[in-house]
Parts: C-alpha cells; sequence; structure tokens
C-alpha cells in the first residue's frame, strides 16, 4: 500500500502540493488527474525519492520514505517502478539495452544474461523485434511499451505512470490501458496513473483521486467522480471553459 | 473502452449513492468500495487487444545487495565542483568493467587528429614569432630551440592540450549529460540503481587523467617537429641545434606531467558538473555546454599559473 500523509511541497514561492492524502490500495488502477500543474507527477515521483515532500510522510507498505538516502532507496525502487511521461528512454542504447540495464544493475546479471531476460520483458510487450533498434527512431507509443518493458524487470508491486497515453494515438493509447489493466489483474501490481486521458480514467481506473489548489478534491469510483457535483469536478470532466476550475 | 464516448464501458447511470462530496462541499469525496466489474473490464480489454496481454510473471530472481556509496543528493539540492569531484573518485571502484577503455576511445583517441593539427600549427607560429624578435634584437638563432622546448615541456604542450579538451571534450560531456539530465534520463538512471557518477562521470574522468598526458606527449612532439620544420625552412637553423634540450631539467618535465594530470581531473570534473546540474531544456543544456568550456578553461590556466609557479619556486630552490 502507498500512502501519501499530509504532504506538502513548494518550489520556491509556488505551493505545488498543500497537505495531500491519498492511499492506494494493493491490486488498484488509481488514477490521480488534475489541471497541468497541479502537482500530479510531483506526487508520484516522491515515492521513489526523485523529489521529497518539504512537509508530510509518503509511506510504502508502511514504511516512511521521505527521508530516505539514495542508498536506503535501493529496495524502495525495486518494488516501485516509474514510467515517466516520455518515456525516457537511454538514447545511447538500444531497446533490449535499456531494459537489461535495471537487471545488470539491481540484479548483476551479466550483460548477456540481462540481454537474454531483456528479449522476455520486450516480448510480453510486443516489441521484441525491435530489441536491436535504438529508441530515437521510435515513435512514443513504441518507446513507451519499451519504458514498461523496462519497469517490468523489476516485478514491481507497485508501477507508478506518469501520463502514459499523453502524445499517443486513440490506438496506442488504449493498447497502452489495456498493458496496465493487465498488470494490475494478473500481476497484481498496484498502478498509480498520473494522467488527463478522460477515456482511460473511464475504461481502466478503480478509483480517481483529483488533485486541485494541492489537495485532493474528489476522490472515488470513475462513476462516482462522474456523478460528482461539484462544479470543478464537473468543468474538469466536461472539459468546459466555462466554470470555476482555475488553471496554472 | 470501445465506445467513442470517455465514460467507457463503466458510463452507468451516475450514482449519488456513496458520494460524500457536493456542488457545495469543497471536500474530498471519500468512497471505499472498489468497482466489483473488474473481471468484466478485464475480459474486454484482453479481447480487444489481445496483442498486448501479459503473462503473469512467476520468475523470481535472486536480488543481489546494494552497493552502498557516495551519490549526488537529489535534483533540489546543489552542490559545487569539489563535491561532484569527491563523488566521482569514490565511485572509481563502481565502475563497469569496459567504460573506461571505451571513453579512453571517445575523449583520447578521437581527440588526437584535434590536439595534433593544433598543436602543430601553434608550434610554428610560435617558433617563427621567436625567431622574427630574436633576429631583430641579436642576429642569433641558436637558443630558439632550447628555450622553446622548455617552454614547450614545461607548460605550452600541457597547457594548449588541456585547452583543445576543454573545448572539444568538455563540450561533449556537458552537452551529453546535461541532455540527459533535462530529459529525466538521470533519474531513469538512478531508479534502474545506475548511479550517474558512477555510469557517466566516473569512467569520463579516469579515462581524461589517462589520456591527457597521452595526449600531451603526442601533442608536444607534433608540436616540436612543425617548430623543428619552421626553424630550418624560415631561419635556417640545423635541426640538431633546434632540438637541443639543454634547458629542460627535471622539474620542467615533472611540472608538465603534473599539469596534464591535473589539467586531466579539471575538464571532465567542470563538464560533468555543468552537465549535472543543468536545468531548462534545450537552452539549459547550451548553458551548460558554455559553463563547462569557460569552467574547463579557466580551471586549466588557473592551475597551469599555480602549478608554474610551484615549479619557478622550486627551480629557484635548487639553483640556490
Amino acid at each position: 500500500m502507498i500512502e501519501f500523509v499530509g504532504v506538502h511541497k513548494r518550489f520556491g514561492e509556488k505551493v505545488i502540493l498543500d497537505g495531500v492524502d491519498l492511499k492506494a490500495d494493493a491490486g488498484e488502477i488509481l488514477f490521480v488527474i488534475g489541471t497541468s500543474g497541479a502537482g500530479k507527477s510531483v506526487l508520484i515521483q516522491q515515492v521513489v525519492g526523485l523529489l521529497a515532500p518539504d512537509r508530510g510522510q509518503v509511506l510504502v507498505d508502511g514504511q516512511d520514505v521521505t527521508r530516505l538516502s539514495e542508498a536506503a532507496f535501493y529496495p524502495i525502487r525495486m518494488k516501485c517502478a516509474l514510467v515517466f511521461q516520455h518515456a525516457t528512454l537511454f538514447d545511447s542504447m538500444t531497446c533490449a539495452e535499456n531494459v537489461a540495464l535495471p537487471l545488470r544493475k539491481h540484479f548483476k546479471l551479466s550483460r548477456a544474461q540481462a540481454n537474454e531476460r531483456a528479449l522476455e520483458f520486450l516480448a510480453q510487450v510486443q516489441m521484441e523485434s525491435f530489441a536491436s533498434t535504438y529508441p530515437a527512431t521510435l515513435g512514443d507509443g513504441l518507446r513507451k511499451r519499451v519504458a514498461v518493458a523496462r519497469a517490468l524487470t523489476l516485478d514491481p508491486k507497485y508501477i507508478l505512470f506518469d501520463e502514459p497515453t499523453t502524445s499517443l494515438d486513440p490506438v496506442s493509447a488504449r493498447r497502452v490501458d489495456a498493458l496496465i489493466l493487465d498488470l494490475s489483474r494478473k500481476r497484481g501490481a498496484t498502478c498509480i496513473v498520473v494522467s488527463h486521458d478522460l477515456r482511460s480514467i473511464f475504461s481502466i481506473a478503480d478509483r480517481v483521486a483529483m488533485l486541485y489548489k494541492g489537495q485532493v478534491r474528489a476522490l472515488g469510483t470513475p462513476t462516482e467522480i462522474r456523478a460528482s457535483l461539484d462544479p470543478v469536478v464537473q468543468q474538469f470532466i466536461t472539459g468546459s471553459q466555462e466554470g470555476p476550475l482555475e488553471t496554472t | 473502452m470501445a465506445s467513442d464516448d470517455p465514460p467507457g464501458p463503466q458510463s452507468a447511470a451516475p450514482k449519488q449513492k456513496g458520494l460524500k462530496g457536493t456542488a457545495q462541499s469543497t471536500k474530498p469525496v471519500r468512497v471505499s468500495e472498489k468497482p466489483t466489474r473488474k473481471s468484466d473490464r478485464s475480459a474486454l480489454m484482453t479481447n480487444e487487444f489481445a496483442g498486448a496481454s501479459l503473462s503473469p510473471s512467476a520468475e523470481t530472481l535472486s536480488i543481489s545487495q546494494p552497493v552502498p556509496g557516495f551519490v549526488l543528493p537529489a535534483d533540489e539540492a546543489r552542490g559545487g565542483p569539489l563535491k561532484t569531484l569527491l563523488a566521482a573518485v569514490y565511485a572509481i571502484p563502481r565502475i563497469e568493467p569496459g567504460a573506461i577503455a571505451e571513453q579512453m576511445h571517445l575523449l583520447g583517441f578521437r581527440s588526437l587528429g584535434f590536439v595534433c593539427l593544433v598543436l602543430g600549427f601553434v608550434g610554428g607560429i610560435l617558433v617563427y614569432q621567436a625567431g622574427i624578435q630574436a633576429l631583430r634584437i641579436v642576429p642569433d638563432t641558436s637558443t630558439i630551440g632550447p628555450a622553446y622546448i622548455e617552454i614547450l615541456v614545461r607548460d605550452l604542450a600541457a597547457s594548449l592540450t588541456a585547452l583543445m579538451l576543454a573545448t572539444r571534450v568538455g563540450a561533449g560531456i556537458a552537452a551529453e549529460i546535461g541532455s540527459m539530465k533535462v530529459t529525466d534520463q538521470l533519474d531513469a538512471l538512478r531508479l534502474s540503481n545506475a548511479d550517474p557518477v558512477v555510469y557517466l562521470v566516473a569512467p569520463r574522468l579516469v579515462a581524461c587523467v589517462l589520456v591527457t598526458p597521452l595526449l600531451t606527449i603526442v601533442g608536444g612532439a607534433v608540436a616540436l617537429t612543425t617548430g623543428a620544420l619552421t626553424g630550418l625552412w624560415v631561419f635556417d637553423i640545423n635541426p640538431v641545434t633546434f632540438l637541443d634540450g639543454r634547458f629542460v631539467d627535471g622539474i620542467d618535465l615533472g611540472a608538465g606531467l603534473v599539469k596534464s594530470v591535473a589539467f586531466g581531473f579539471a575538464i571532465p570534473v567542470m563538464s560533468a558538473h555543468a552537465g549535472l546540474y543543468t536545468s531548462g531544456g534545450s537552452q539549459g543544456v547550451g548553458n551548460a555546454t558554455t559553463r563547462a568550456v569557460v569552467g574547463s578553461s579557466l580551471a586549466v590556466i588557473v592551475l597551469g599559473f599555480l602549478i608554474g609557479a610551484l615549479a619557478e619556486t622550486l627551480s629557484a630552490g635548487a639553483g640556490q
């Protein structure tokens, strides 16, 4: 279980998170939605120690990870994988080498062993034919699938997705949705997905949390969120230009 | 899912039950129960995109223990070049096999032509100018060669080589690491348990420390050759007279060697530091590259001055 307890975060004078309380239960797909700049990405980056909250706690399986050193984050990053918004593959490595890197570093496998394992993970996302391709030559959808394969190498208990369907064509986006759903249902992974993609949200989410002005504005199932009478939530869902929703 | 309607397959009639938030309330809606149609939706997704289905993970790999070590702090903290130097030195034992050789090829061998070209031309120009000045004062060119060799050994070869490396290698290191930083690749490395300092900085540091003296020797030899040829062709100085190392002593050789090693440390550290703390997209990468070249060049000049002054002091002390 991943919990955020009273998490505060600011960059300079700008308050990003102002006391976020949120919990992701085991095996669920929790979508975190909100306008651009609402702090969604900042929230999930705190789980793996890329950012640290100013106040509050981030708990992973009950362990407070807010003040861990880099070395102490090793076991946390073993069970919490983050798929970045832009895939963030290493340009100088082939797809197979990208996927093999965590295997070599976390499990101390030899280069040959890691590459062999990497092919298996690439096959799971139907990318084995691109094993020797460099990421720069791939489209966004394919890159994201390789990024997911890289995240799967550690068999993570928790997978954090940062806008996984942004900039993808509809078919590729739905494929990523299917992948997330499979990860949750077949592997039992807990998925926290930062997204504004309404189709994804209302297709695969178990619960949805909306961040607004640094706090959780609404939390519930997709059906409940859709039925919310909160005008801010409604404006976000409908995409109306008129309403109380303030964007940054 | 198959519908174009954003609410998707769950788009049942909105239910108010369970909602604690209202239009008037700004408190979060807290709902504990989960949807009951997971299996239905799973079936729908996997049928529609059967190709994307994953097999359940079964195999468990044995996990080796982490290697504790110094790594740079999270993005918010900022250290100085000294901190980057300490981190890189501390990371040296964890460098991957083959990484140093690869960097020696990229940083050293590929710089060889550039360094030789520059030092060759500078050597010829210096001897030409020195010869003209010498002939204006005394019509004797016999000491041009020995004096030139002393300057070359003590300072010129090391400094010029290092300045060329600062532009070529320094800019490359900063641009590569900086672009990785702004595209979150450094964070991705950290999540892969690949410490960016171990993976990117330390191999470049060791490689640069090793290749800078070698490039200095080769570049110096080229400058010596072009200088001698210039002396021969322009001033008719016999090469035997020109290639006279009588002014060169152990302190000169030591100063040149120490300088080249020190420059080998300074260039990758200044450049990698600029890259590691890049921010702000492509403009940030450009700024980091500029900082790397300026910082490396200044480090070469200042270190060259300090080591030269120390050598001069030692030389004066030895002469007394």
